[in-house]
């Protein structure tokens, strides 16, 4: 309830509010640096140090030179990865106990649209970008007798757009499909609910569709990163970052922000659902454990990355049926009491 | 007369009746960040699949040949070993053996093993930079760095025979340097590490052909039958992905008294073309192991009984990592070169793999290109600079024109 006259409360949501997501930032800086060591050890190599690609990079590129970007909305391509930290940002704050009943933001519907508008951020991002490598290549096609002198052209970002509009539809889903299992378990979306039904150690990640969950959770967390084997969106071979491809000092480091962000904040939602350890800036032992619980989901995707190639759609959509069918069985089964 | 900007608003189909064969198309190149050569692929798609594709490899020209016009023979032969910096012996071995054929030189048997035995471990480390390149397009990182791992200990052997890791200068007119001589010493080192990197790359192979995504990413994929191979010449390991049971090496005299087996597949995807080198790698082990017994010691490796003057026209054909090299030239009276002309592989596989990646997934398209182990600087070797303006046809007679 919201009584701002109450200091407790009004001190608890201000350290709900500002306090633990920007010590949540910090901490996501050092995701990044984790997954990339992982992987540099995976592949007998000494990789960056640990603060290099999340932390110093952010500062690194915040100090460099602004070039002019080339984009039909530019202020709004410059700015998109912001909404995206501001969006992640506010999954940290609602997810935290404080917010639990506020407005009803502390609730599962609230939690996936606002990860939806930083997957959404791609798809604006790729239709406003247009890098020179991409629009004026200049060659006379026209004069070296080629069969389709006069095919429309399109830029590698708005093919790189168009696909992260398909990973939207079709690789998050089981994120989502998932991100519901607890709810059919505890019949609420209330966030603060789903983890009380599990406090006096009654983890949902240990039930079987708690299991089953956490497989499926996993492979939508994979795929919201845009990591291999679901970095179609950006396949370097092919697209060179795609939508991200116009994003220089400042506007860059904010995009390695978000993508810390993204990496801190969809595991910290699946610490909080799936093991009942919520955010909460009051129990410094149940922050510490959430902390170092949030660590599983970038561990295991940077494992899975290593050993994976990209997935084309042709392996992509099977394998993106499968795995939601199999995360919205587990649902149904979990609704009607039979898991 | 037309601004930048009327282009730029041609070149994006704006104030301009277009005819929309086809929805879009993706240009990737010249000299674009995700290339690591400077070619130019225009994919024509209808969604994600290709329907058409056109590659242009033009700025990549040296001018190698023209370079060699009036040079010397010994002098041009070493200049070829720079048109690669991976086939580079593959380059200087060829030139040298067609200068040896046409004023009849014959160089020593051991001579003969240890130019073998380069042609082989150039095989096997070019082989092995395209597994890597493939894995690297695949998007499979740590199998690209693991297969660089693998080419390291084959790097040391050609270090070890040479003194150099890239131009190893093995091939003189009559031999080979005295300093790439196999004492027995150095045999016997060598035949130990060539047992340890059998081991490692069987062992690497098979965890590469076995891994169920990465051959997901290729099966199928890329396909191109034995007629289509056969109709745009395709050459090397490509051809042989596609069941073209055909190897410069049981031609050439050099390879007479040597054991060993043509690899063919009948696939002709992607797959294939990544199975046959991965074979042909074990394949070129073996062989390299029986050019070490026959080198190994102090036998003469150089003869230098010849003379260079007047040779007629000469053709020589190798079979070199990515398919066939050729190599043609004439000598004058003071054995300086006339109309020297280097045909890579790359040329016609190339053109194969333009048709093999329609149908395909965008993203496998790139890999397809990737699949015949294109190497476009060594590729061009021919340009036409004509500022009149006008556009015709070129005609036999130009291409002689030297």
């Amino acid at each position: 309830m919201l009584d701002l006259t109450d200091p407790d409360f009004v001190g608890s949501i201000l350290i709900a509010s500002f306090g633990i997501p920007l010590v949540s930032i910090l901490y996501a800086t050092v995701l990044p640096g984790i997954e990339r060591k992982i992987q540099a050890r995976i592949q007998q190599r000494i990789g960056p140090g640990v603060l290099t690609p999340g932390f110093f990079n952010i500062f690194k590129f915040i100090f460099k030179h602004k070039p002019v970007i080339t984009s039909t909305l530019p202020t709004l391509y410059k700015w998109s990865p912001f909404v995206g930290v501001i969006s992640l940002y506010l999954v940290l704050v609602f997810t935290t106990p404080q917010w639990a009943d506020i407005l009803g933001l502390g609730s599962l519907v609230a939690i996936i649209g606002l990860l939806k508008v930083e997957e959404f951020m791609y798809v604006v991002m790729g239709y406003l970008s247009s890098n020179i490598l991409s629009v004026r290549l200049p060659y006379p096609d026209t004069a070296r007798g080629s069969k389709w002198p006069d095919a429309y052209r399109s830029t590698l970002e708005n093919w790189g757009s168009v696909r992260m509009w398909k990973m939207i539809m079709l690789a998050s889903l089981p994120l989502y499909m998932a991100l519901f299992i607890p709810v059919a378990a505890t019949r609420s979306i209330k966030i603060w609910e789903i983890v009380n039904a599990q406090s006096g150690g009654n983890a949902f990640v240990f039930t079987v569709p708690g299991f089953v969950g956490t497989v499926v959770f996993f492979f939508g967390y994979v795929a919201i990163l845009n990591e291999y084997p679901f970095s179609i969106g950006k396949a370097k071979a092919d697209l060179l970052e795609g939508p991200m491809m116009e994003l220089a000092s400042s506007w860059r480091a904010s995009y390695y922000l978000m993508r810390a962000l993204v990496m801190f904040a969809v595991s910290s939602v699946f610490v909080t659902l799936y093991f009942g350890v919520p955010l909460d800036p009051l129990n410094g032992l149940n922050l510490l454990i959430h902390f170092l619980l949030v660590l599983i989901m970038p561990v295991a995707t940077a494992i899975l990355s290593a050993f994976s190639p990209i997935l084309t759609f042709r392996q992509l959509i099977p394998l993106s049926i499968v795995i939601t069918l199999v995360g919205f069985f587990t649902f149904v089964m979990t609704m009607g009491g039979a898991l | 007369m037309a601004t930048e900007d009327d282009s730029y608003a041609e070149f994006m189909g704006k104030g301009k009746s277009r005819e929309k064969t086809f929805e879009t198309e993706i240009p990737i190149g010249f000299n674009h960040s995700a290339l690591l050569e400077p070619y130019r692929t225009r994919y024509f798609v209808e969604d994600e699949i290709i329907r058409d594709c056109e590659i242009e490899v033009d700025p990549a020209h040296r001018g190698i040949e023209r370079i060699l016009q009036g040079m010397p023979i010994e002098k041009a032969n070493i200049i070829t070993e720079r048109i690669c910096g991976i086939c580079s012996h593959s380059h200087l071995f060829n030139s040298v053996r067609t200068a040896e054929i046409g004023l009849g030189i014959e160089p020593p048997e051991a001579a003969v093993a240890v130019r073998v035995l380069g042609q082989e471990l150039e095989r096997l480390h070019s082989h092995l930079i395209f597994i890597a390149h493939a894995c690297e397009v695949l998007g499979h990182e740590t199998f690209a760095y693991r297969t660089f791992l693998m080419r390291e200990p084959v790097m040391q052997l050609l270090y070890m025979i040479s003194g150099n890791r890239v131009h190893y200068s093995i091939p003189v007119l009559g031999g080979i340097r005295p300093r790439t001589q196999i004492p027995t010493w150095k045999g016997e080192k060598i035949l130990a590490a060539m047992d340890e990197l059998e081991v490692e790359l069987k062992k690497f192979i098979d965890r590469v052909l076995s891994d169920i995504m990465v051959m997901a990413r290729l099966e199928g994929v890329g396909l191109c039958d034995r007629k289509t191979a056969k109709k745009y010449h395709a050459n090397g390991p490509t051809a042989r992905a596609s069941g073209i049971d055909f190897d410069h090496r049981s031609h050439m005299h050099e390879y007479e008294d040597f054991d060993w087996e043509m690899v063919v597949l009948d696939e002709g995807d992607n797959a294939a073309r990544i199975k046959t080198r991965a074979l042909e790698c074990l394949v070129s082990l073996d062989i390299s192991r029986q050019c070490v017994e026959r080198a190994s010691g102090d036998s003469d490796v150089l003869n230098r009984d010849w003379e260079t003057g007047r040779m007629p026209m000469q053709h020589g054909y190798t079979e070199v990592p990515r398919g066939e090299l050729y190599h043609s030239y004439a000598l004058n009276d003071q054995g300086k070169i006339q109309h020297y002309i280097v045909r890579t592989p790359t040329m016609t596989n190339l053109a194969t793999m333009e048709v093999a990646c329609i149908g395909d997934q965008l993203t496998d398209g790139v890999v397809t290109l990737a699949s015949c182990d294109p190497c476009l600087t060594c590729c061009n070797r021919f340009i036409v600079v004509d500022q009149s303006g006008k556009e015709r046809l070129m005609t036999p007679g130009d291409l002689r024109g030297g």
